[in-house]
């Protein structure tokens, strides 16, 4: 479904990327692991267009994203969830929703206010707060239900559990458990490699900049050489 | 007059004031804040749009004029986005600055060059000339329908930009422009129609500031200053900082003038000045 093949990618005169090979199949949880600075985020940004490809492909169902604005990939069927939740502030919880629906594709009807209310009841008692009125966990809630209400066809997660507390992280991956068997096509970023696991089909470690590892969650826990290697653990 | 009725009359002035300084500030704190545009040119198209209802209203009367002066300011604006703005975009904030600092030589000659270099009038409405008896005290009715005509706009725009979705558009783009274009807004093409609308707005203020003061190439000078400190005190992008920053702005130049007429100029920058220290993103920052 997403085929990035040779990507290279940066911010300024810094490279991040150095020709990365990564592949999100349709139905699947892709996670993508790595340690801070591995690339991981840049790879996100530059799928959605924040970031400029300068060399490689990035296409998406066969057609090239490369040169995209990010308004346009996201009318492609990509939903964004950025780590820093990018709640809009000024905006009620309501008003954060509708405008993600708004582009919502008439043929996709899965996702509406209702159901990701019954996602995350959460949601439900805070529709007419400020989007500066929400905790941590909430704000990773609002920007997960903003997400779907795009009814994507793929959803991008960077890091939806940084900096939660354990409960609210159980939470979040009891939902993301529920739309991997809903048959959402998820690409996830982690730290947390337990979590992962046990929510990917498919596991990639991003080291410098550039796909290390391929394989299932289940190996990637038993492989101790990788996971020292790449991943500090 | 009596003490009571002369601060009536300044109060009123003041209101007058203030609003011709929100039709000019929140056109230039929405496109500030939504893509960190610095447009100094706005103070020219206020003049643009009192020029163009001088000559219009002297064929089709001062309504033909308050109809076509907006709509031509805003075709002047669709013209500078095509051929500058929209490549100054991206650039940083010193070229923005001395690109739209020189379109003011440019208007302000065009202006010299169309209508010369001498004062223009323009007579207000028979509908609302004369005077008026408000709270006890006799106010030409032309300012009482700008004081109307202000008030209303500014509801107008509460209301866009509050209850609406282009309003939720542009405000959730003001506050994370990438994050809004990853839900699929066009941040571009909001920009444009805000910019278009803000235009719109100057040349209204034009409009209808040509009967109270007087019509010169210049005149766009004096008002830019006045509205970059609403916008600078409000706080970029914020629709209820332009309302606060204006009336902060437009009462202490009115009652400064009369009480203290040394000071006025002063105490306007010494208001920017601490907005700035105390609370550098002003009263009301609407980006979070």
């Amino acid at each position: 479904m997403l085929e990035i093949s040779s990507l290279d990618s940066g911010y300024g005169d810094t490279q991040v990327l150095f020709s990365l090979d990564l592949n999100a199949r349709e139905g699947e949880v892709t996670a993508l692991l790595g340690r801070n600075g591995a690339g991981k985020s840049t790879t996100l940004k530059t799928v959605m267009g924040l970031l400029p490809v300068r060399a490689g492909t990035i296409t998406f169902d066969g057609a090239p994203l490369a040169g995209l604005s990010p308004h346009a990939i996201a009318h492609r069927g990509i939903a964004y969830v950025p780590e820093t939740r990018d709640i809009f502030k000024s905006l009620s919880v309501r008003e954060n929703l509708e405008l993600a629906a708004r582009i919502s594709p008439p043929e996709r009807t899965t996702w509406t206010l209702e159901s990701v209310m019954q996602l995350f009841p959460r949601l439900g008692e805070r529709l007419d707060n400020g989007g500066n009125q929400l905790s941590g966990g909430e704000q990773q809630m609002l920007a997960i239900a903003r997400g779907l209400l795009m009814n994507p066809r793929l959803l991008i997660l960077d890091e939806p559990t940084e900096g939660l507390a354990p409960i609210i992280v159980k939470q979040i991956g009891d939902a993301l458990l529920s739309l991997k068997s809903s048959g959402l096509s998820i690409l996830l970023v982690e730290q947390k490699l337990r979590f992962a696991a046990r929510l990917a089909d498919h596991v990639t470690v991003l080291g410098r900049g550039a796909a290390v590892w391929n394989g299932s969650g289940d190996e990637l826990l038993q492989d101790e050489d990788t996971k020292s290697r790449w991943l500090g653990v | 007059m009596s003490d009571t009725g002369f601060w009536i009359v300044q109060t009123l002035n003041g209101v007058q004031l203030s609003l011709l300084y929100f039709l000019l500030s929140v056109g230039l704190t929405v496109i500030f804040g939504l893509m960190h545009f610095v447009n100094l040119a706005h103070g020219a198209l206020y003049a643009l749009g009192a020029y163009v209802s001088v000559t219009v209203s002297a064929v089709l009367g001062y309504w033909g004029g308050f109809l076509l002066a907006p709509v031509a300011v805003a075709v002047v604006g669709i013209g500078l986005y095509l051929l500058l703005i929209r490549r100054l975009r991206h650039a940083d904030h010193m070229n923005q600055v001395l690109v739209t600092f020189g379109l003011i030589f440019v208007f302000t000659d065009l202006f010299r060059i169309g209508w010369g270099d001498i004062d223009l009038g323009l007579e207000p409405p028979t509908l609302f000339s004369g005077q008026s008896t408000v709270f006890g005290v006799v106010y030409p009715t032309y300012r009482l329908f700008v004081i109307a005509l202000g008030l209303v706009i500014m509801a107008a725009l509460a209301l866009v930009l509050t209850r609406t979705q282009i309003g939720a558009m542009i405000r959730a783009g003001v506050d994370n422009e990438d994050m809004a274009a990853c839900l699929g807004i066009d941040v571009d093409r909001v920009f444009f129609g805000v910019f278009c609308m803000g235009c719109a707005l100057a040349g209204l203020a034009g409009v209808v500031a040509a009967p109270v003061f007087s019509v010169t190439p210049a005149m766009g000078d004096s008002v830019l200053i006045p509205a970059l400190i609403v916008v600078v005190i409000g706080g970029l992008g914020s629709l209820r900082g332009a309302v606060v920053g204006s009336f902060l702005v437009g009462f202490i130049q009115t009652f400064g003038a009369v009480i203290a007429p040394q000071l006025a100029a002063m105490i306007t920058y010494a208001l920017l000045a601490a907005v700035l220290i105390l609370r550098p993103a002003g009263l009301f920052p609407a980006r979070s």
